[in-house]
């Protein structure tokens, strides 16, 4: 016999349960006071405010910790408030004056001077990203240290949205993307490190000028692919809070006792492009039959459930110069008819192209598969990675496109203007007077006026169909309890400035 | 060898479609935005001249910045590799111990109950997929039990649960290579002279058994770091383990080509590397094996 195999097995069974046991010690780790820990879904790419991953909403929800803007969006009394702005005024319709806050300071100990604002308004234009466009029109001077003229090249009445959306950096910043990596903003938060694929650490910025906040000592953002790992990190206790949840995990979360779950409206619209500059889209009457052929609510009570809700206009109602529209009116028989009105009675052969990143798409997709082929709409589902999806997209390479957009800014404008224009080149629409209506309404300062122009838009784009808006996403908040404080606010851009942990 | 990955790495990433500038900008820039972005990334001069300039750069060592993170792609790989070996060390380590630990076991009691266990749970562990085992494992030792954590990188109990699923299906296989390897070679009639000489039953098992059974082992090993990589890739993204696979794979979904390049290059260098010191293992094991 072999007595030195024979003991090898019990010794392993030994380490197997000395091993167990010293884990069972452990007990899991604990939360760390003042510490708030959230978990993203999304991959940090830059921290840049101005940079190539401006418009990312993991970059923005960051940025909002790190940084102040001049002004803020104020949903509830629907007006700008001050914010690193005192006061500003519109000189004429193309020459706007800001006055700093007194007395604010950069996380480097630098001043917040209109030098400052000078220098984030050219690095906007300079470092190339999706804001570039929102500030290509504007230039800055500093009238003296705390004053500040906005010049825009033609009356911009978007300039106090946009300007929600830009984080103000230090005069001494340099115009290269390597600012993403040590970001220094006047922000409730200060940057400490950001470990690429796993964390993100912030600080409390205890000279705040907004007094009393921010209430915890330290943010850490951490990097969480998979979402049942977040959701296991949020029972464990590891993390505190995460967010984008599934229908199935919400309703599994409802029931714990130590997990609170709610939910937020969003600036984001989920819809099915329909490409009007190929045949058989061309025909506005197959492009309406698509719209009344899909049962949006069906989807909405059950695939997406909790999670979006049927959408009621291009943007989402949230967002400034919303205006409601009549249901799409779903009925199968009438889209039959107005298909074969159109001369196409046997039906229409098209491409679907989608990229899964947004939730529960691939079942949202299996669902207008289904649906259109009730009518005769047979559609060829193609799932494609996001590197081609965002390529063919960009190139008008679809007949329709199952996608989704956030208003970043708030303000209409910024999916209306940057999308159906037909500069945009985007959805293969074209109207002369959609276009005339944008331009107009981009150029007009007052607010009321922009609004009655883009509610005219929006029944247009309602009426045309370039595309069936389908939903108005949510969002799913889950957090543990002692959380607290937390407010769920008006877009998919969270802070968590005012929150508090217990211990 | 190498040379022809770098060739073939920097063309395969161009073959695939998607446009890296459009992938970096995303779907709120205009497309004159990323028409510039895709200039100052070169990727708008002719193939041949990007692969001049690549190659040029390749011979001072040079392998690009990221296009995502601005930062020197070989740095970033180099920053990676430690999570990385971390991970692969513990699995293969766990994987030696118990795949000689059940291999021996069953080879002991050949066909006997224990045996036949050991076989099924062997061809178990091989065809269980490692992202389903993973979740298994964090709802079972993170969520239920509440033993290990569920994710990320930091203390040894960290990498308890990624190791362990990276390794079950080597674990699999090496233990029924190991049990034929000791079955066989047990029955030699060196073993049995050696047994017959007096031999204590240890000594006949590692200096007899165990160092012939050896070569086909550690051979199989190194043909098994190809779907070690394989797992790497899979497990880091389930327990948010931040290392070289899930590197690869960012940086493949967002065509950051400079990243690939020198990522998949440096991975093919490690596994050459590895390979050779497979061949070299054999001559430390058999001495009748020499490399002149």
């Amino acid at each position: 016999m072999m007595p030195m195999i024979g003991r090898l097995p019990r010794t392993a069974l030994l380490l197997v349960v000395i091993l167990a046991a010293s884990g069972l010690a452990q007990a899991g780790p604990a939360a760390q006071p003042g510490t708030l820990t959230v978990a993203y879904p999304q991959r940090v790419v830059s921290l840049d405010p101005h940079g190539t991953a401006a418009a990312e909403r993991i970059t923005i929800i960051l940025g909002r910790h790190l940084f102040d803007t001049l002004v803020t969006w104020d949903p509830a009394a629907k007006r700008f408030q001050p914010a690193l702005a005192e006061r500003w005024r519109s000189v004429n319709p193309t020459t706007w004056e800001f006055e700093l806050r007194r007395g604010v300071k950069f996380h480097d100990g630098s001043d917040l001077t209109a030098e400052a604002v000078r220098t984030t308004i050219e690095r906007a234009k300079t470092v190339r990203g999706p804001l570039t466009p929102l500030f290509a029109s504007v230039t800055a001077e500093a009238t003296d240290p705390l004053r500040v003229v906005l010049r825009t090249a033609a009356p911009l009445g978007t300039l106090l949205s946009n300007l929600t959306m830009l984080g103000i950096v230090p005069a001494a910043t340099p115009m290269t993307p390597a600012f993403g990596d040590r970001p220094i903003g006047t922000g409730p938060f200060r940057f400490v490190e950001m470990v690429r694929d796993t964390r993100v650490v912030l600080e409390a910025n205890v000279n705040y000028w907004r007094p009393g906040i921010p209430k915890v000592r330290r943010l850490v953002f951490v990097d969480i692919p998979e979402l049942s790992g977040r959701v296991t990190a949020l029972e464990t206790g590891e993390i505190d809070m995460t967010f984008q949840l599934t229908p199935e995990e919400i309703r599994r979360l409802r029931g714990s006792t130590t997990i609170k779950i709610e939910v937020g409206p969003t600036f984001y619209t989920r819809f099915l492009w329909l490409n009007a500059s190929r045949k058989p889209l061309d025909d506005v009457r197959v492009r309406r039959a698509i719209a009344r052929a899909l049962n949006i609510s069906a989807i909405t009570s059950s695939l997406v459930a909790g999670i979006a809700k049927p959408a009621t206009a291009p943007i989402g109602s949230n967002v400034l110069c919303y205006a409601e529209q009549p249901p799409y009116g779903y009925s199968g028989a009438e889209a039959r008819r107005m298909l074969a009105e159109a001369g196409y009675a046997r039906g229409i052969d098209v491409e679907m192209k989608w990229n899964d990143a947004l939730p529960k798409e691939r079942e949202v997709a299996d669902a207008i598969v289904g649906q259109l082929a009730l009518v005769g709409v047979r559609v060829r589902s193609t799932l494609q990675p996001r590197a081609i999806w965002v390529d063919d997209l960009v190139r008008l390479n679809w007949d329709m496109n199952l996608l989704g957009t956030g208003a970043v800014t708030g303000d209409a404008d910024y999916s209306l203007g940057r999308l159906y224009h037909s500069r945009a080149r985007r959805t293969g629409y074209v109207n002369p007077e959609l276009d005339r209506l944008l331009d107009e309404a981009a150029s007009t300062v007052n607010t009321a006026a922009r609004c009655r122009l883009y509610q005219r838009v929006q029944e247009i784009l309602w009426s045309e169909v370039p595309g069936v808006f389908l939903f108005e996403s949510l969002e799913v908040y889950a957090y543990r309890t002692r959380v607290q404080s937390f407010t769920v606010p008006t877009s998919e851009i969270f802070s968590l400035s005012e929150v508090s942990v217990a211990p | 060898m190498i040379g022809g990955v770098v060739t073939i790495i920097f063309l395969i990433v161009r073959v695939i479609p998607g446009d890296p500038a459009a992938v970096l900008l995303g779907t709120h820039a205009t497309a004159e935005l990323i028409a510039e972005q895709r200039a100052k990334m070169g990727l708008d001069r002719p193939l041949a001249v990007q692969y001049a300039l690549f190659l040029r750069q390749v011979a001072v060592g040079d392998w690009g910045r990221s296009y995502h993170e601005g930062r020197p792609a070989f740095a970033i790989v180099l920053e990676r590799l430690p999570a990385t070996l971390e991970l692969a060390a513990a699995a293969i380590a766990a994987t030696l111990v118990l795949s000689v630990l059940l291999g021996s076991l069953a080879a002991r009691r050949i066909q006997s109950t224990a045996d036949y266990a050991i076989g099924v749970l062997s061809l178990v562990g091989q065809a269980i997929p490692n992202f389903w085992l993973g979740l298994v494992l964090i709802l079972v030792f993170a969520r239920t039990l509440r033993w290990l954590p569920s994710f990320g990188r930091g203390t040894p109990w960290h990498l308890v649960l990624p190791a362990v699923t990276l390794s079950v299906q080597l674990i699999g296989v090496m233990t029924r290579l190991i049990r034929a390897g000791i079955v066989e070679t047990a029955g030699q009639d060196y073993v049995r002279t050696a047994r017959a000489k007096g031999l204590a039953e240890p000594a006949v098992m590692t200096r007899h058994v165990y160092r012939n059974m050896l070569i086909p082992v550690v051979t199989m090993l190194g043909l098994q770091l190809g779907s070690l990589v394989a797992g790497v890739v899979v497990v880091e993204t389930v327990f948010a383990w931040p290392g070289l696979g899930r590197l690869i794979v960012t940086a493949i979904n967002n065509r950051d080509y400079p990243v690939v390049q020198a990522s998949v290059t440096f991975v093919a260098a490690l596994f050459v590397g590895l390979n050779l010191l497979v061949d070299l293992t054999y001559a430390a094991l058999d001495p009748r094996i020499r490399y002149t």
